[in-house]
């Protein structure tokens, strides 16, 4: 085990190497880096309320971050987390709008519960085809996210399509089932406590628990688990499982505590924003967090750059920044594997 | 010493640190053109390290290498192959899923997206596999082949390239006795030709066999080099005493020590199997009816070249493998059907035999590396509470009783030498005294201490009621080891030789086909 602060050496390189480059870019596109930075950084923390919004935008990173980082951890790329989120975040919706005459806190429970339920089987199947049969999961995985992608179209335009609406959206939930508010004039519901309780229980499992220990045994040697006793199969699939109930999760979240229905589309990719979260987080529960809020505050950062630069920047600078910290950690990565 | 004219290789001062380690102590190091140089060392001495950097894996911290008086700098070990230095390391370094032939063209495949030169390697590789006596198809998978042919592909890799110094880390540790005899026959041929051979190896009758020079390395410097015969031809001038002293310093304890054979504890059989068959797959050889009974206080050997069922054996025990037919009983208890987490339950151990494939995990500490397989026994806590606390502590046990050079409990299991991290593997399945122990090759690539006291290990355990099964291709080791020895060719146990007949002689023989006993 390395010191903790060494660990937090290359994220926090790469991080800064990619702000770099974003500053380049922003150059190049004619915009004065520095005033467009110092924006961006108003926007994420110090202007007033921006803080609380940057906790917002971090909240599904951190849960999708947690997903990838659990599959990863048991040596299986789960791809498919933007399709879990989907999926739950579509069951808790149903929830939310269908069963009515529940008390508040048990209702929200149940469509939290519901949105885990079946962002897991998401995963779960992908890991079943994996352990029984082989098939790799970043195939499966990228097929069934579109599966969920127009299955929940359909059902959204379809089945449960709000009545009172054009736009293709479920009617809106219960105020029974909605995440309470963490502090007033803000947006931020208590989703954000979850995640975080999320990412304390699971850094406990993997870290201090027999399962845990298989699961990232199966990651790093498969065949040294399976002398060892370890159902290989078993964790496999179960890792997908949990991983695809975090993704789940993160979609009930999104809905129960902002949105308070689905609507299409209301996902910009968050699940796949999980895996520039999870590298960033070294794949550690607690990384995780860190690199949530570091994505999380720039795309609200990003937002205010947007409205104030002259020329505009494009709040689409920030998938510059998550692409070069994904590039480099993925080379630093493949790069200790062979070396 | 030797005229610089016929001098190849000249390492100058090397050292080199890894951590807190020192693993090369300014080390001097010349080899004479067409000569055996062998290098021998304890375990973690440095031997592996000085070849890699003569092989280029590392640059030295300090230090020159010269080859053929001209100073050489090998950032990579292709650097090294173009100016003809190859080395053949412990773990063979073939790709599995590769064809045999495309395995030999690796490294060699020149500019991005020029055509492979198939046909070409394919020509020099008929000619040289005559000359090294490989008998392969070309297109089977390389991990299809048996631990002998692979070594031979390595070999025939580095004569494709030309390579004039040949460097072998431990190649005859995973060997059965005629095919290392037909490696040193193929050495010879090598310095006969004017290549220059250098020799890491524990095996001290190797170096007096077939050496011309040795140097000894302890804890990373030189302690002697000396000449150990004057032509091919003549007798060794030293013995192994001298070099078992030279290796293991004043204080160090000398492995001479007879082990006592044991006697059977009680009269039912701790492992009794009946009729065990597992279907041959590729060039694995499967088992066919094969039956025997362990009995408590017993050491049991498996005997055979390598490829005649020992793995599928091993497997079938574990319970890695669901037999075709036969059964398998523990005491009077059917586990056949049992999974490997089962027997681990009901105490028996494993030593793996390959400990990178599935004996250790490199990436994780050595106090995790300590529980594995053990973690569901409860030693360490709940299922809900593992405690970190007693893996360390456990470890610290292991590195105490097994002398393992650990730089900590909790330091990263690749950071040990090969040997250490054996001796890890070793002392978890042997801490506790198991019902059954299944160890394959447990002492391969430790030094004569080590192997001591992982014999003494099992031995101590089969004292306290422990029944021993030991897969080794190292007859010396079962000799000395094993009650009994079964001696296992094309997936059949064709004899049990025990008492009188446990001989070099009877063994090999039965090794390779020639006898058929009737015990089965």
């Amino acid at each position: 085990m390395k010191a903790p602060w060494r660990q937090l050496l290359l994220p926090v390189g790469v991080f800064a190497l990619a702000v770099i480059v974003a500053a380049v870019v922003i150059a190049l596109s004619g915009s004065p880096p520095l005033p467009a930075l110092a924006a961006w950084w108003e926007g994420a923390v110090s202007a007033p309320g921006a803080l609380p919004e940057s906790l917002l935008n971090a909240t599904p990173l951190l849960f999708t971050g947690l997903a990838v980082a659990v599959g990863l951890l048991a040596g299986q790329f789960n791809i498919g987390v933007e399709g879990q989120l989907l999926m739950g975040a579509l069951a808790s919706a149903w929830v939310g709008f269908a069963v009515a005459g529940l008390p508040a806190p048990l209702h929200a429970l149940l469509a939290l519960l519901a949105g885990a339920l079946v962002g897991g089987i998401w995963g779960w199947i992908p890991g079943i085809l994996k352990a029984w049969r082989g098939a790799h999961e970043v195939i499966t995985t990228i097929m069934m996210n579109y599966l969920a992608i127009y299955l929940t179209q359909y059902l959204v335009t379809r089945v449960w399509k709000d009545p009172h609406s054009m736009s293709p959206q479920t009617p809106e939930a219960l105020p029974s089932a909605w995440l309470p508010i963490l502090a007033e004039g803000t947006r931020l519901s208590v989703g954000l406590l979850i995640a975080l309780a999320t990412a304390l229980i699971l850094w406990y499992v993997l870290k201090r628990t027999v399962w845990g220990y298989e699961l990232r045994a199966v990651g790093a040697n498969a065949e040294a688990a399976r002398a060892a006793g370890v159902q290989v199969s078993r964790v496999i699939w179960g890792s997908m499982a949990l991983s695809g109930a975090i993704g789940g999760l993160a979609g009930a979240v999104e809905v129960l505590g902002v949105h308070h229905r689905y609507y299409d589309q209301f996902s910009p990719g968050y699940g796949f924003d999980g895996i520039a979260v999870a590298l960033l987080g070294n794949n550690h529960p607690l990384g995780a967090v860190l690199a949530a809020f570091v994505f999380g505050a720039m795309k609200n950062g990003a937002v205010y750059m947007q409205s104030v630069t002259v020329p505009a920047v494009p709040r689409e600078i920030t998938t510059v920044v998550q692409a070069v910290v994904i590039f480099f950690l993925a080379a630093m990565r493949f790069r200790r594997r062979t070396g | 010493m030797s005229t610089s004219a016929s001098t190849v290789v000249r390492m100058e001062d090397i050292c080199k640190r890894f951590g807190a380690v020192l693993a090369n102590n300014h080390i001097h190091l010349s080899v004479r053109q067409g000569t055996i140089h062998a290098i021998v060392g304890e375990n973690g001495a440095g031997k592996t390290t000085l070849m890699n950097i003569l092989y280029g894996v590392f640059l030295p911290d300090s230090g020159a290498v010269h080859l053929y008086g001209q100073p050489v700098r090998f950032r990579s070990p292709s650097e090294a192959l173009q100016a003809g230095v190859g080395m053949v390391s412990q773990h063979y370094a073939l790709i599995p899923r590769l064809s045999v032939l495309e395995n030999l063209m690796l490294g060699g495949e020149g500019a991005s997206f020029s055509r492979l030169p198939r046909a070409q390697v394919l020509a020099r590789a008929h000619e040289l596999a005559k000359v090294i006596a490989l008998e392969a198809d070309w297109n089977a998978p390389a991990g299809a082949l048996s631990v002998s042919q692979q070594q031979k592909v390595e070999i025939l890799k580095l004569l494709l390239r030309d390579a004039r110094i040949l460097i072998f880390d431990e190649p005859t540790a995973v060997l059965p006795p005629a095919d290392a005899e037909a490696f040193f026959a193929l050495l010879h041929r090598f310095t006969g030709e004017g290549r220059t051979v250098l020799l890491v190896t524990h095996k001290l009758q190797e170096v007096l066999q077939h050496a011309d020079e040795v140097t000894v390395l302890r804890s990373g410097e030189v302690v002697a080099t000396m000449p150990v015969r004057e032509s091919p031809a003549a007798e060794p001038q030293v013995d192994a005493r001298t070099l078992a002293r030279l290796i293991v310093g004043e204080g160090g304890m000398l492995p001479e020590e007879e082990l006592l054979l044991g006697e059977r504890l009680g009269d039912r059989p701790r492992l009794r199997v009946e009729g065990l068959t597992v279907p041959p797959i590729r060039s694995r050889a499967g088992l066919k009816e094969v039956s025997f009974e362990i009995y408590p206080g017993e050491v049991f050997g498996v005997a055979g070249v390598d490829g005649s069922g020992q793995a599928e054996l091993i497997d079938a025990l574990m319970g890695l493998t669901s037999p075709a037919q036969g059964r398998i009983w523990l005491s009077s208890e059917d586990i056949t059907c049992s999974s490997p987490a089962e027997r681990l339950r009901k105490g028996v151990r494993y030593i793996a035999e390959d400990r990178h494939l599935r004996g250790a995990i490199l990436e994780w500490s050595v106090a995790e590396n300590a529980a594995l397989g053990l973690h569901r026994q409860g030693g360490f806590g709940s299922a809900l509470s593992l405690s970190f606390a007693r893996m360390k502590e456990f470890a610290q046990r292991i590195i105490a009783r097994f002398a393992v050079r650990a730089p900590a409990a909790d330091a990263p299991f690749s950071a040990l030498s090969g040997g250490n991290q054996q001796k890890v593997v070793v002392g978890r399945a042997l801490m506790e005294t198991p019902v059954l122990l299944i160890a394959g090759q447990p002492t391969r690539g430790l030094d004569a201490a080590s192997t001591l006291a992982v014999h003494r290990a099992i031995r101590e355990a089969c004292q306290q009621g422990a029944a021993a099964l030991v897969v080794s291709f190292d007859l010396d080791e079962l000799l000395s080891l094993c009650d009994r020895v079964g001696v296992l060719f094309d997936g059949r146990l064709v004899d049990v030789v025990e008492g009188e007949r446990k001989r070099r002689e009877e063994i090999g023989a039965l090794m390779v086909g020639a006898v058929r006993g009737g015990v089965a």
